[in-house]
């Protein structure tokens, strides 16, 4: 099991309600291995996200945590701060939904890549900036330099969308979980963030924890899906036996929904 | 400016950086409201009852035809208002806002009098209170909900319910009468008299002159009402600065910082406070305006011969003269804080820089 990035076990989170603690994730469990990319598959409210929140330790203050998480070889303790700081943006980095609201809007784009760079790899403002051009590169940005001394609200969404993966990259995660990241996106941009996600995967050996709605965009990305509900793992085999022949009801209600809109790709 | 826009050959014509058209922008806004100021000003002080030539004449000029005809002519009394008013400008633009009936002096240095002592309180209460509301406001926001959050929001209820007048009658009540901490009114005690005027900041005078006693004399005079007056603007900025971060904390930018691994003090310095700061400002800004033009109530109950002391005078003497100078030095106050306050805003968006 020397190929094993991440290991949640059993993992149950609770958050503080008005009348006590509410379930919002019941004994998840998921493995992702070295270069791979998992898919993670439900509606809103499914506990997706949560379940990234939970890896990052990014709970609402009160949230009660149970089950093992372990992370490249080390368990993730959340009451070991310093450790929780060292594996956010440096073993583990995400990036978000919506990328015109995940960067701060009065920070310089080389500001926002290279200040955790400098703290997690302890690199100087010089090597830090040669290293966010690269990055842009990577992530097929126009003009690096030129995007470095900009803001946020001077590009596109798929331009910021490729600015927070690149940020998400700067610090050398070993996993990157990516929550919906194309939803917010065209559907042309889309597959361009798809493609680029896939080729970061290839080249770098990153694994990828994807988050969706979308069971079909998983189909050509993830080699592993797990479909949510109501908290709890419902469904988790690879992503093309999934797909041809879906187990559980709510995996083919997902599928049907979607055949709906589109033709499932193969 | 349209000259130099047509003299240049339209082919090389230097683009104007945002930032520039911005700020000119501002400034003509500024000019206007300034201007429009002084006319609503005018216009109410017309209002006023009384006869300006028998307020500001002694009886025997009165009875003198010439004397009541050269003040008539000097103010132009005996023209039609609008004439008035353009008279009224020329003098102002001349730096003469007429002499106050109540004083016999010219209200240009009744105003630069009393404007320093008003700022002696306001200056330090402003410091204090923006630390304060920060670093309070920014305390509750981190624990929203909160036993903390909770204390300081009754906190802060219960200063912006406080009366400012009654909270200075306690203050006085406290340290001067009870405790004996306190000196009492006014701005130095009977045995000091002022130092030679360089800022009109009587510590900041004592301390140029060499004279730590008469210093220390001004700060303990100063200590109640800046004490008061902090009190009172603490409160508001606590809760503005509190229901601001709490916005901008529920943004995903800052919880992709924490994502980020960055530490908790870049973010909340570097990411949170910056991004709360552009209102923060504004609020302060207008939090500063108002403590020059109305701290009537405190200054009066501290026999501080401040603006707020001046103008209270003045209109209870229904000195025209008086009350429309201090109106204008209100209304230009708060214009020219509003534009400062745009110009940190275009420094600290780049929104509005560039774009």
């Amino acid at each position: 099991m020397s190929d094993e990035l991440l290991a949640v076990e059993n993992l149950a989170v609770r958050l503080p309600g008005p009348d006590g603690p509410v379930p919002v994730l019941n004994d998840v469990s998921l493995t992702v291995q070295r270069g791979q990319i998992v898919g993670i598959a439900g509606e809103s409210g499914s506990g997706k996200s949560m379940t990234a929140r939970t890896l990052l330790d990014l709970l609402p203050s009160g949230a009660e945590v149970s089950g093992t998480l372990r992370f490249d070889g080390a368990e993730l303790d959340h009451r070991d701060r310093k450790a929780m700081h060292a594996v956010r943006g440096h073993g583990i980095a995400m990036v978000f939904q919506d990328p015109t609201a995940a960067l701060h809007p009065m920070l310089s784009i080389g500001r926002q890549l290279t200040e955790h760079m400098r703290v997690h790899l302890g690199l100087t403002r010089t090597q830090a900036k040669a290293r966010a051009i690269e990055l842009l590169e990577q992530v097929r940005l126009p003009d690096p330099g030129r995007a470095l001394r900009s803001y946020p609200h001077q590009f596109s969404g798929g331009q910021l969308q490729r600015i927070a993966i690149a940020s998400a990259l700067a610090a050398r995660p070993k996993l990157l979980i990516a929550d919906e990241p194309t939803t917010a996106l065209d559907v042309t941009v889309q597959a361009g963030i798809l493609a680029l996600l896939d080729s970061l995967r290839s080249e770098f050996g990153l694994s990828v924890l994807f988050i969706t709605h979308d069971l079909g965009v998983l189909a050509s990305l993830a080699t592993h899906t797990c479909v949510f509900q109501h908290g709890r793992v419902v469904e988790s085999a690879p992503t093309a036996r999934l797909l041809r022949s879906p187990g559980h009801p709510y995996t083919r209600a997902l599928l049907a929904a979607r055949a709906e809109t589109a033709e499932v790709p193969r | 400016m349209t000259t130099v826009e047509t003299s240049a050959p339209p082919a090389r014509r230097p683009r104007v950086p945002p930032i520039v058209r911005y700020l000119a922008r501002r400034l003509a806004i500024a000019v206007g409201l300034l201007f429009g100021s002084t006319l609503i000003g005018f216009l109410l002080v017309q209002a006023v009852p009384g006869d300006p030539v028998a307020a500001n004449l002694s009886d025997e000029a009165l009875g003198d035809p010439a004397a009541v005809a050269a003040f008539e002519q000097r103010w132009g009394l005996d023209e039609p208002l609008p004439v008035q008013y353009l008279t009224y400008l020329r003098n102002l633009v001349q730096g003469d806002l007429g002499t106050s009936q109540h004083t016999g002096r010219p209200v240009v240095e009744d105003l630069l009098d009393h404007i320093p002592a008003t700022l002696e309180i306001a200056l330090p209460a402003i410091l204090l209170s923006v630390l304060l509301g920060i670093g309070i406001g920014m305390f509750a926001a981190l624990r929203h909900g909160r036993a903390a959050d909770q204390a300081v929001r009754i906190g802060s209820l219960l200063g912006l319910s406080t009366p400012p007048f009654w909270l200075s009658l306690l203050a006085l009540y406290l340290f001067f009468f009870v405790l004996g901490l306190s000196p009492g009114g006014g701005r130095l005690s009977p045995e000091f008299s002022p130092p030679p005027s360089v800022t009109g900041l009587y510590p900041v005078d004592a301390l140029l002159a060499g004279d730590p006693m008469l210093a220390w004399d001004a700060v303990q005079h100063a200590a109640l009402p800046v004490l008061v007056l902090t009190l009172v603007t603490t409160a508001t900025l606590v809760r503005f600065v509190r229901s601001a971060l709490l916005e901008v904390l529920r943004k995903d930018y800052i919880t992709a910082a924490h994502a980020k691994g960055l530490p908790p003090r870049t973010v909340l310095f570097r990411h949170l406070l910056r991004a709360g700061l552009v209102q923060i400002m504004t609020m302060a800004g207008l939090t500063f305006a108002s403590m020059l033009a109305g701290t009537v109530l405190i200054e009066s109950v501290f026999a501080w011969p401040g603006l707020g002391n001046y103008a209270y005078t003045s209109a209870s003497a229904l000195d025209r003269p008086a009350i429309l100078g201090v109106t204008l030095f209100v209304a230009a106050t708060y214009i020219l804080i509003n534009l400062v306050v745009d110009l940190l805003y275009g420094l600290a968006d780049p929104r509005i820089r560039l774009s």
